[in-house]
């Protein structure tokens, strides 16, 4: 399997929201998702939008305008899917993570996950 | 509800490709009008910002950038004394409009209309952006006389710059990804069909500009302007009085 070009933290966050949205990405649930996946980083909505036009260029997402809705004050939404390349640089960059957390865990030990969650807590209070 | 001045504002200052998810993706997330009002600020510059990168052609915008500097330096060439160009920073004083009319091209792009585009289009544009120089040269007229450039200059080079750009805008439209997608589309069915005996002179050149748009057809292009500049430059040198 040939290996795509890196992407970055916040680009593995949107693709990774995509994928567990599914039929039901666009701006505004990908955001939530997001903030939730990047807790306690807050992200902003233009984030997501730059980040989204740039995984487009790169062919890693696909959009479209879905049907006005009500609530949106008769506007329509900008749907997006995971295309396979998109779905195969999250696989490379997951696969990394695992990785990276296997080599940190043999130096810190089991719960070092915990323990720095724990950190973070604490000095957020 | 959203406040609907800040919508309307809203609405005008985003692109217009991006208008309609992110205002309704706005109404949806925001709760209070303040919310609104805080978030839709807040999204307008990184919105236009990646719209301007997304419609950026960088190799077109140089070939655009250099046909601009060369009809104000064949301007300054036929109208001015050499003088101007060597002693008075005239190289650097023709650098100024450009820049402003390059930079209002890349803004103008991301304005782009995808689904509205008509064939005068790339005059319309080329003409907004130089009338944009002229503006700027207006604002430092009093100010700034040792930046300025002669009024015969901006008007010798504004012509040849809308002559040029409109031609280069028109065999290589700004790229922007719903132009994209339906340009190939197009071609896809041009494959199928071929050329119909009804399609127009016009049409043919665009259609064969867009499917070998690559390196060597911005190069042919760009060797085309400047074949084009230096014939200029020979016509004006030998027509120039006392020449």
């Amino acid at each position: 399997m040939p290996l795509i070009g890196s992407i970055g933290q916040f680009e593995q966050l949107v693709l990774a929201a995509i994928l567990s949205l599914r039929d039901h990405a666009y701006g505004v649930t990908i955001h939530g998702k997001v903030s939730e996946l990047a807790q306690p980083r807050e992200v902003s909505l233009g984030a997501i939008y730059v980040t989204l036009d740039r995984l487009e260029d790169k062919g890693f997402v696909s959009s479209w305008l879905s049907s006005p809705t009500a609530e949106r004050g008769g506007r329509a939404k900008r749907c997006y899917r995971l295309e396979a390349v998109g779905e195969q640089a999250l696989q490379e960059s997951a696969a990394t993570a695992v990785r990276i957390s296997e080599a940190i865990g043999q130096a810190l030990g089991k719960n070092w996950a915990q323990k720095w969650r724990k950190q973070w807590n604490n000095e957020l209070g | 509800m959203p406040p609907a001045l800040v919508e309307k504002l809203l609405w005008f200052l985003l692109p217009p490709a991006c208008r309609e998810h992110v205002l309704g993706d706005l109404q949806e997330k925001s709760k209070f009008p303040k919310e609104y009002t805080r978030e839709g600020f807040a999204v307008l510059a990184p919105v236009i910002a990646s719209r301007i990168r997304r419609t950026t052609d960088y190799q077109l915008l140089l070939i655009e950038a250099f046909a601009i500097y060369l009809s104000f330096l064949a301007g300054a060439w036929y109208f001015e004394e050499k003088s101007f160009l060597y002693q008075h920073s005239g190289f650097a004083r023709l650098a100024l409009p450009t820049f402003i009319a390059v930079i209002a091209m890349l803004v103008g792009n991301a304005y782009f209309e995808p689904v509205t585009k008509s064939r005068i289009s790339p005059i319309l544009q080329s003409t907004v952006s130089l009338t944009l120089a002229f503006l700027g040269q207006a604002l430092i007229f009093d100010s700034r006389p040792g930046l300025n450039v002669p009024l015969g200059v901006m008007l010798f080079g504004s012509g040849t710059s809308v002559l040029f750009l409109s031609i280069l805008r028109t065999l290589f439209p700004p790229i922007s990804p719903e132009v994209t997608a339906r340009r190939l589309s197009q071609l896809q069915g041009t494959r199928q069909a071929g050329f119909s005996s009804g399609a127009s002179l016009f049409e043919y050149i665009r259609r064969i500009a867009f499917r070998y748009r690559s390196n060597s057809a911005i190069a042919f292009a760009c060797a085309a302007l400047l074949l084009a500049a230096v014939v200029l430059l020979g016509v004006l040198a030998r027509t120039r009085p006392g020449g």
